[in-house]
């Protein structure tokens, strides 16, 4: 180790920088886990919400009458209740509606100087948990059939589309983290290369003297272990950074348009995992490097 | 015990070094390996070391074929067999205690228990006062001396040497092959390639002649 961090100081400007490349490098997918990860959580949070709101037809098509009486609206609960795909319905009553839009709205001025209710009765529909969407939207077709039934608003599209967007997001993550994965690797090979180069006689010596390959390797190892390390700790700085920057001004955006959606802060364990992971990339690029350069040396020697 | 048996080799350009090859030296001796540039000496040397396979016939050193070692099996024997470069080929970042104890270090002895074999080893080529210096602080003289240092601390069975005194003048050449001649008493082979023609009428020493990878001159000990 202590040979692998007196390399380290011979050549500070280089061994810098890639640092500083690879803390780039590994940033990228980072901050992209870090955004889908809070895309999720929010799909998450609305996991269960399968529910089917019911509109039923407004007082003004029923003239000065309640849209169906409460016994129609209970005999269209129970009809309901019959289907499979039908776990729970709710009767929201239209005064009930009211006084809560009232209370929430902070319009209770101008509600209260309309002359009746204009809000119509309410069912909420709770689907049961493993229909897929299909039968959602068959279910949906049905219901929106029903006379009684003025209009339908499912809860589930946009939560779907959230899910592909968080989705895409998750793909693009993947590939971009794989593409950046190789690249450390390549990155750390080629500064590691450069090392192992200016270091030729030293290694030739240590072979001809008997030296295994894991001998030889051993300093080069720890060197891409440190480089790894030190890209992660950068790069974790960098993420950092980035979060405290537009984190932030995200979060105040999500809560303007309503929404639950934060960017959170990393984990301590995923912390720990980046670094692990980044060590490990470093360490194996070091590893194949070294593998191919002693191969080559030896083959171009002997001739086999 | 070194046997070449029929060995040739031929190199990709075309060029053949050793033609149909065979020749014993017996353990515990010293043999000088002489003729002009192109010999063959070198390549020699090279296939005793491993560095080289032969293209055709056998190299055995103690019975071993050595065509049938690979991997850490060539590791193993090269650890037990000490190198002496015209080139000294010393590391310029290392102390002379370091880079004598280099082999030792690679034979996996810790540094701290390398000291007492490495001052030894300096002691024998009369450099223990210069075991803190630095390759670049040291004569040509001194750092071939270090490089046979290196060459001997591990206490190999064979020890080969290219030319150790091929940049040397005539007095510094003498010491370093008394330093050879003086590895005898611990029964090491001793292999050396030298056109160096002053050394070759040593009666305690054998001595080959190649001519263009044959051998013409076979004058055991």
């Amino acid at each position: 180790m202590g040979d692998a961090l007196a390399r380290f100081a011979r050549a500070p400007l280089s061994s810098g920088l890639t640092i500083v490349i690879l803390g780039f490098a590994i940033s990228m997918p980072l901050l992209l886990y870090k955004l889908t990860e809070s895309m999720n959580r929010v799909a998450e949070k609305y996991q269960n919400a399968n529910t089917i709101v019911l509109f039923l037809s407004p007082p003004e098509d029923a003239g000065d009458q309640q849209a169906g009486s409460d016994q129609e609206i209970r005999n269209l609960m129970l009809d309901l209740l019959v289907s499979p795909r039908i776990e729970d319905v709710r009767h929201v009553p239209r005064e009930q509606a009211f006084d809560e839009f009232r209370r929430e709205s902070g319009l209770s001025g101008i509600l209260d100087r309309l002359p009746n209710n204009p809000l119509p009765e309410i069912l909420v529909v709770s689907t049961v948990e493993n229909i897929d969407v299909e039968n959602t939207k068959l279910l949906i077709e049905r219901l929106k059939r029903i006379p009684l039934v003025d209009s339908v608003t499912y809860d589930r599209i946009w939560r779907e589309r959230f899910e592909a967007v968080a989705s895409l997001f998750q793909s693009i993550s993947f590939v971009i983290g794989t593409v950046m994965g190789l690249g450390v690797v390549l990155i750390a090979g080629n500064t590691i290369r450069t090392v192992v180069l200016s270091r030729n006689e030293e290694v030739q010596l240590l072979d001809q003297l008997g030296a295994t390959s894991l001998f030889i390797a051993r300093p080069f190892l720890y060197y891409g272990l440190i480089i790894g390390i030190a890209g992660s700790l950068v790069a974790l700085f960098l993420v950092v950074i980035c979060l405290g920057v537009f984190g932030e001004p995200v979060n105040r955006l999500a809560s303007l348009y309503g929404s639950d959606f934060r960017i959170q802060p990393f984990a301590f364990t995923y912390w720990a995992r980046v670094i692990v992971v980044s060590g490990v990339l470093g360490w194996l690029a070091a590893g194949l490097t070294v593998a191919v350069y002693i191969r080559q040396l030896r083959v171009s020697a002997s001739g086999r | 015990m070194i046997i070449f048996r029929n060995v040739s080799k031929k190199y990709r350009n075309g060029m053949l070094a050793l033609k149909n090859l065979s020749l014993y030296i017996p353990e515990g001796s010293i043999t000088f390996i002489t003729g002009h540039s192109g010999a063959g000496k070198t390549t020699m040397l090279r296939l005793i070391a491993l560095n080289e396979i032969a293209t055709s016939g056998q190299v055995f050193v103690d019975n071993q074929d050595l065509a049938e070692l690979w991997g850490r099996g060539v590791s193993r024997y090269r650890r037990n067999v000490g190198f002496v470069f015209q080139e000294h080929r010393l590391l310029a970042d290392r102390t002379v205690e370091r880079n004598v104890a280099l082999p030792l270090v690679v034979a996996g002895m810790p540094e701290h228990k390398c000291r007492s074999r490495v001052r030894a080893a300096l002691d024998l080529v009369s450099l223990k006062h210069l075991a803190e210096s630095y390759p670049d602080m040291l004569s040509v003289g001194e750092q071939q001396r270090v490089g046979i240092a290196r060459a001997m601390v591990g206490r190999p069975d064979l020890i080969l040497a290219d030319e150790p005194t091929g940049n040397l003048d005539p007095d510094l050449a003498d010491e370093v092959m008394r330093i050879f001649f003086r590895l005898q008493e611990h029964e090491t082979t001793v292999v050396i390639a030298t056109h160096d023609y002053r050394h070759l009428n040593n009666p305690a020493a054998g001595c080959l002649m190649l001519d263009r990878g044959q051998l013409v001159v076979d004058e055991p000990l």
